[in-house]
């Protein structure tokens, strides 16, 4: 059909194309011979005014035969109408020129469009004529094509009457009538619809069951934000507390600083007081060691007395011999004496003279004898008490070497411990130095993290009352949630008359309707229990 | 003045006292040369002013320690000998006085003593002396010279 409609269009647009070809043809020749005219008409107008050795039109027009002259002729009077007329003069010389060229003459010129305009002309008549019939032949074609339309689209109406209701079921009939590419077009705008009212319903859901859970995350943020400003405050406690704990800490830092400083001057004092005692100690050793060696030298002495003690005994006793064997000699001369004594009384013949010489001398070497024994008495009890007197320098002497030698050993002792001490002093004065250092830099170091302590406790407070505000904007955000989600059931309230196909479960005799009402119900559920969680939180 | 009877001395820690008559001389440090094939209380010989003077150990003879300090040289006219005391005290005038062993049945002899002869404490009278609170038992030198016992100074199996 639509291919016969094609041809039958192609036809038409033909003859059209022919008609108007045939009809601008016409106007044309009518036109050129219009215009020849006017040459003829002006040419013989100018002739008429007595122009000399201008040929008049009829006498060109006549003698056809004479082509040549009849062209001077034109050609002259084309030049004198070109001076005399101006423009149509122009054209007349330029249509003299073609038609020179053409070989033709005017009257020719003239007749043969004259010819051609009546020739155009019958064309045109004859087209018109056709048109018409071919008008009136459409115009019954027409009508009956309309009827067909409008009871296709009757049939197309009735078809998809449910929609009005929502019903998306509907499915128009395709046809090989007009309404055939609109009742396809409608299917696919119903399929359109279809996906369209599904995936709003779905995404309504969707967006329910988002809200619940933002909802529900709302709810254990604003927990959280409530924790987290609890522990933010508690924090910001802590940090003051801390705050004020490094502040006495610093104080006490600087306290031990000071105390560090008078530790090291005590360290120093000490140290040179060590120092003093080591000298002292030395000293005393020196001395010590001094009279060691006196004591010693004493001893040595105590040893030679001793030795000449000996000797004095040697002497005493020797002295104590001779006075044994004096007194032993006078005894045996005493003894001797008496015997003369006794003799001499026996005997009348002695003289009684040396008797008494004999005593005499005896006793005289008894008397010897006697003071030779006290001098060995003497001598042995000098030389006794010089030994015993030696014996106790000596016992003296050697007590004080040994007691000297502990005292050197404890001075020696003693200053090495002194010497210990004041090394030890030293590391001391150093160690002093260094925690004195340390302790002012822990100081300032303490003063400065308090008050680093002090601004982050005044930012803890920043922070909470952020964490307050970040409540409120979930609290806000809770409340927006609620309208997105009254916006989700509005929208699926405006798509719920909508009536869907049923999917592909719907074998389990759940239809789209239902299915659409139950997801209704259950973001209505969700959204009323995450709004009583937010509330409560 | 009365002279000096005794001379007190120590040997083998008995305290003795021989008269002082009999007694030449008392020699200190006197160097002996030993006698091979004798009895070891006797010392030896040594030369004393000019003299072989035989020294015997008191103190061993007697049957105690020996002695070990100065020599009594007796006098010529009792005998040569001379004895090694440890320690002579000196001489003493005190009277003599009569021990308990007296009334043993000793034979009195010079002095108012007694002299045993039997063994060396046989040489040992009665009589003794007081001196410092020492008893200084006199000894009988002339019954000690002619004892066997100190006659005898060969040696055992000699």
């Amino acid at each position: 059909m639509n291919g016969a409609r094609t041809g039958e269009d192609g036809r038409g647009g033909w003859r059209r194309l022919a008609s108007r070809f045939l009809l601008g043809l016409t106007l044309c020749a009518l036109v050129l011979s219009l215009a020849v005219l006017q040459r003829a008409a002006s040419v013989v107008e100018t002739r008429l005014t007595g122009s000399a050795g201008v040929v008049a039109p009829g006498a060109g027009t006549g003698q056809g035969t004479d082509q040549g002259a009849g062209a001077a002729e034109g050609a002259d009077a084309e030049t004198n109408a070109t001076a005399n007329v101006g423009p149509i003069v122009t054209l007349d010389g330029a249509i003299a020129r073609a038609l020179g060229a053409a070989g033709l003459t005017l009257s020719r010129l003239a007749l043969v469009c004259l010819a051609l305009a009546a020739l155009a002309t019958a064309l045109a008549w004859w087209l018109a004529l056709d048109s018409t019939r071919r008008r009136e032949h459409r115009a019954r074609l027409d009508d009956g094509r309309t009827r067909r339309e409008q009871a296709a689209i009757l049939s197309l109406l009735d078809e998809i009457a449910p929609l009005a209701s929502g019903d998306l079921r509907v499915r128009a009939t395709v046809s090989e009538a007009m309404t055939g590419a609109l009742a396809d077009a409608f299917n696919h705008a119903v399929g359109e619809l279809r996906w369209l009212v599904g995936t709003i319903d779905g995404s309504a859901v969707r967006v329910g069951q988002a809200v619940t859970e933002s909802r529900e995350s709302a709810r254990r943020l604003v927990g959280a934000c409530a924790v987290q400003a609890r522990e933010i405050h508690r924090s910001s406690n802590y940090l003051a507390s801390m705050s004020e704990t490094m502040a006495q800490l610093s104080s006490h830092a600087t306290e031990s600083a000071r105390i560090a400083t008078v530790s090291v001057g005590e360290a120093e004092a000490g140290g040179q007081a060590i120092q003093e005692s080591v000298q002292r100690l030395s000293r005393i050793r020196d001395e010590a060691e001094l009279a060691t060696r006196l004591m010693q030298r004493l001893a040595e002495n105590a040893n030679a007395i001793d030795e000449r003690v000996e000797t004095i005994r040697d002497v005493a006793r020797r002295t104590d011999l001779l006075a044994l064997n004096t007194t032993i000699r006078a005894a045996a001369s005493a003894a001797s004496a008496f015997e003369d004594a006794d003799m001499t009384a026996d005997d009348t013949f002695m003289d009684g003279t040396q008797s008494s010489r004999g005593r005499s001398a005896s006793g005289d070497l008894s008397r010897l004898s006697d003071e030779v024994t006290r001098l060995a008495d003497l001598l042995g009890g000098a030389a006794r008490d010089i030994a015993s007197l030696s014996r106790t320098i000596r016992q003296d002497a050697d007590d004080t070497v040994r007691a000297m030698d502990e005292t050197n050993r404890e001075l020696a002792s003693g200053l090495a411990q002194a010497e210990q001490a004041s090394g030890s002093l030293e590391s001391i004065e150093s160690v002093s130095r260094e925690l004195q250092e340390l302790v002012r830099e822990m100081a300032e170091k303490t003063l400065r993290q308090s008050g680093v302590v002090r601004q982050l406790s005044t930012n803890m407070g920043v922070i909470n009352g952020i964490t307050s505000d970040t409540s409120d904007e979930v609290q806000a955000t809770a409340g927006a949630l609620d309208a997105l989600n009254e916006l989700a059931l509005e929208l699926r309230d405006g798509v719920a008359d909508f009536r869907l196909p049923p999917p592909a479960r719907a074998a389990d005799g759940v239809d789209g309707t239902t299915e659409v009402a139950a997801n209704r119900a259950v973001t209505r559920a969700a959204t009323r229990s995450s709004v009583r969680a937010v509330d409560h939180g | 003045m009365s002279a000096p009877r005794h001379v007190l001395f120590e040997a083998g820690g008995l305290a003795l006292a021989v008269p002082a008559d009999a007694v030449q001389a008392i020699h200190d440090e006197l160097p002996l040369q030993r006698v091979e094939g004798t009895r070891p209380w006797f010392l030896g010989l040594a030369v004393a002013d000019g003299r072989l003077l035989p020294v015997t150990d008191l103190g061993a003879w007697l049957g105690r320690r020996a002695s070990g300090g100065r020599t009594l040289q007796l006098h010529v006219d009792l005998g040569i000998a001379g004895f090694r005391v440890d320690v002579v005290y000196g001489l003493s005038d005190a009277d003599t006085d009569v021990s308990a062993e007296r009334d043993a049945g000793a034979v009195a002899g010079k002095g108012g003593g007694t002299v045993s002869r039997e063994g060396p404490d046989g040489v040992l009278t009665p009589l003794t002396i007081d001196e410092d609170g020492r008893q200084h038992r006199i000894v009988d030198l002339a019954g000690l010279l002619q004892s066997p016992e100190f006659l005898d100074i060969a040696a055992a199996g000699t």
